[in-house]
């Protein structure tokens, strides 16, 4: 039984769009993506609901299946997939990853509520640079949310 | 019996005054000094436990190596999780570290102390508030995984708290029972892993009395998850190295050639702001993990964590 669902969308420049939605665990399934050929890829952890101890092995092994010119980034990772990577550099498999965008965690007073909001790294880049939360609104309310973790801690995984 | 600490002004008075009358007939007395704690001797009746803040034993660096091998040592310390794992890996008597920097740690300190002083596992209901139901559930099958973390979810969904907690709890359910499962099982004559070096995807179905009991409640405040077996097998050596290795970035952090990636109970320490490991030698290993639930993301991320060993026999 796989626990993760691949979309893949693969461009006529060569580029590969992979959406992952599930579990990366021992069941993860990567052999139906078509690596050959790829000059680039980009993930979408958006769906990533649990990244487990064995699944961390076989995502590794999985980039590692990837010819070391293929140009990779990663997209709306979402704040299970921003821990695991702050805490198992490894889980880049030592490549250079271009982060595009990621979900980090806000709080909204108006509302009351713990929020994830949607960061895109060069729209906020002079912030991320010095591992500082952007300013951001309520996706609900559109009044200002204030980032509710550890700045240092939360966005150690973009120095890596 | 008696519980000396040697501990701040208001570590005594917010977490430890109010353990009197929690703990039995155990008398919680306070110490002024490191000597004064080195000049207690062994006493007839049990021995005595002993609650020292880390950061008092910076001022009397002298005597920190003899407090540090003391038995019935409760070591509160401010650090993080990394430092904290390499406090427990690095000093052999050590069974027992508290962070300080969290809410919990009066409750922290009774569960950890009540464990101590009892003669069998505690009731997991003492880890939860009074009146906090515990549910349980027995695995025969590594493919049972997923039904337990989908009912575990479930029942915590209601609760209010940040937004990724669905996620903390999945992963310390998946890592606990992966680790129950494949790992625990040993063969009772060579006393040799049974499925450790299977591989992770083929699904195993548990001999009978191989069987995993996972357990789960939540009050207010926290959430515990655990996991037991009848192995027993879990050394302290083994723990303490298991964590220190997966604790350090660099090439070794997570194994590649090994069945299990090694950074199961790494990830659980992450998460829990609390990781409990009862062992009775080839009878019982409990795993137990407290998750501290509050509504904002920000506290979760600074709760500290604890770590404590209650090994009762054989401890290699």
């Amino acid at each position: 039984m796989n626990s993760l669902v691949l979309t893949q969308r693969q461009e006529p420049d060569q580029s590969l769009a992979l959406t992952l939605a599930g579990a990366i665990d021992e069941e993860a399934d990567y052999s139906v993506v078509k690596s050959a050929g790829v000059a680039s890829v980009t993930f979408d952890f958006e769906k990533v609901k649990l990244i487990n101890s064995t699944g961390l092995q076989r995502w590794i092994k999985f980039l590692e299946s990837f010819a070391p010119t293929v140009a990779m980034a990663f997209r709306r990772c979402s704040i299970r997939t921003v821990t695991q990577i702050n805490m198992f550099p490894g889980f880049l498999a030592g490549r250079k990853v271009a982060i595009e965008s990621f979900f980090a965690p806000y709080f909204c007073e108006a509302c009351d509520l713990s929020i994830e909001l949607l960061l895109d790294y060069a729209a906020h880049k002079a912030d991320l640079d010095k591992m500082k939360a952007p300013k951001m609104n309520c996706s609900r309310c559109r009044k200002e949310a204030e980032f509710d973790g550890i700045e240092k801690k939360y966005f150690v995984f973009l120095k890596k | 019996m008696s519980v000396h600490a040697f501990v701040s002004d208001a570590i005594f008075t917010q977490h430890l005054a109010p353990l009197a009358g929690k703990l039995g007939r155990c008398a919680i007395r306070r110490l002024p000094s490191a000597e004064a704690l080195l000049a207690i001797g062994p006493r007839d009746g049990g021995p005595d436990l002993y609650v020292v803040e880390e950061a008092l034993l910076q001022q009397e660096p002298a005597r920190r190596t003899a407090v540090m091998r003391r038995r019935g040592l409760v070591l509160l310390t401010a650090q993080d999780v990394e430092s904290t794992i390499r406090l427990f890996a690095e000093n052999e008597a050590l069974r027992h570290v508290h962070s300080i920097n969290d809410a919990l740690l009066g409750r922290q300190l009774e569960t950890t102390l009540a464990q101590i002083l009892a003669d069998a596992p505690l009731p997991l209901t003492r880890y939860l508030a009074s009146g906090a139901s515990l549910q349980s559930m027995v695995v025969k099958s590594s493919q049972a995984k997923q039904g337990v973390i989908d009912a575990i979810v479930f029942d915590v969904a209601p609760v209010v708290a940040f937004a990724d907690l669905a996620g903390v709890v999945a992963t310390v359910t998946s890592e606990l029972l992966m680790n129950a499962v494949f790992n625990a099982p040993h063969d009772a004559k060579r006393g040799l892993p049974k499925y450790r070096d299977l591989p992770r995807d083929e699904t195993l179905t548990l001999a009978a009395g191989e069987e995993v009991r996972a357990f789960f409640g939540h009050d207010e405040g926290a959430l515990v998850l655990g996991v037991e077996d009848r192995f027993g097998m879990l050394s302290r050596a083994t723990l303490a190295a298991n964590l220190l290795r997966a604790s350090r970035i660099g090439a070794a952090q997570i194994k590649m050639q090994t069945a299990g990636a090694g950074v199961g109970l790494y990830m659980v320490i992450n998460a829990a702001t609390q990781l409990d490991v009862y062992v009775e030698r080839g009878k019982l290993t409990r795993l137990t993990a407290v998750i501290g639930v509050s509504k904002r993301y920000r506290d979760f991320e600074r709760l500290g964590h604890s770590l404590n060993y209650f090994g009762k026999e054989g401890d290699g």
